[in-house]
């Protein structure tokens, strides 16, 4: 089947699709949008309006890129041990309020963590309409992603704990929970409920658009590969 | 008839090979225009095109 073919096909099939929707005149018409729906379209439209910069595939408020900006150059200015430290706890303090990042880091760290991924660790209990649809398994990291018919999708992912995790934690509240004894942190965003967590050798999420126990069931159920 | 194929497919994945194959988009475009990451365009591309694969083949429609 040509791409041209495709093409085709698929233009007839949303003009199809898109037909039935009536105009904004006819919709003027028969209905009038309440006072809040019109209050949050408002607020939409003038949050779309804010400057984002991407830095490390994370977004930034451009307002807030600045103000970084100002104080690094500020402590630049201090000698450099009183540098390092103060901009290591601020950026994650500016993390934790834009997007949370799950870092851990080695040095200086008491645990010895495997560097690759030495065992490999899968979920057991995965709801029953789902099936493996993908798997991308390299020497430092997993990602599993389950899927059902309705396109509905569950990740699992396992990292050394030597690699960065970005989360995106604007505008959301983490909760703090225990996978099988071990810290995590729970959060949904857009519709998608995360949970991330670790213990002594690496770190693991689980994600999707299930209800918030289902996950944990997931999560809780993740095995070693044999 | 591929048309109704592509009405029966999930909207995810519709709307991505859509975006491919239409819009003549690349996949980091497609990522930014449906908010999702690079990897995740590039899975319902093909899972998109993939599936359509399939039913048009139940079909006889194409070739094996």
């Amino acid at each position: 089947m040509s791409n041209e073919i495709l093409k085709r096909a698929f233009i007839e099939a949303y003009e199809r699709k898109f037909s039935n929707i009536p105009s904004d005149e006819e919709i003027a018409k028969t209905h009038t949008f309440s006072n809040k729906f019109e209050s949050r379209m408002r607020k939409l439209q003038k949050k779309s309006k804010i400057k984002y910069v991407y830095i490390f595939n994370i977004q930034f408020r451009r307002a807030a890129v600045m103000a970084v900006c100002v104080l690094i150059m500020f402590t630049a200015s201090l000698s450099i041990e009183a540098v390092r430290t103060p901009i290591f706890n601020f950026c994650v303090s500016v993390y934790e309020k834009f997007s949370s990042v799950f870092f851990v880091s080695d040095e200086g760290g008491e645990l010895s963590a495997p560097t690759t991924l030495e065992v490999l660790y899968s979920p057991d209990n995965i709801p029953d309409d789902y099936i493996l649809i993908e798997e991308i398994t390299d020497i430092v990291s997993r990602i599993l992603i389950y899927a059902n018919a309705d396109g509905d999708e569950v990740e699992f992912q396992q990292n050394i704990l030597s690699i960065r995790m970005i989360i995106d934690t604007e505008g959301v509240t983490t909760e703090e929970i225990l996978i099988n004894a071990n810290e995590g942190i729970f959060f949904s965003n857009k519709g998608i409920n995360n949970i991330l967590w670790y213990d002594n050798q690496y770190s693991y999420i689980v994600k999707g658009s299930i209800d918030k126990n289902s996950l944990l069931r997931i999560a809780e159920s993740i095995k070693a590969e044999k | 008839m591929i048309v109704d194929e592509i009405l029966n497919l999930p909207e995810i994945y519709a709307d991505a090979v859509y975006l491919d194959c239409v819009m003549g988009m690349k996949i980091n475009e497609i990522a930014k225009e449906l908010s999702i990451s690079t990897e995740t365009a590039k899975k319902r591309v093909q899972r998109g095109r993939n599936l359509l694969k399939e039913k048009l083949k139940k079909e006889a429609m194409i070739d094996v």
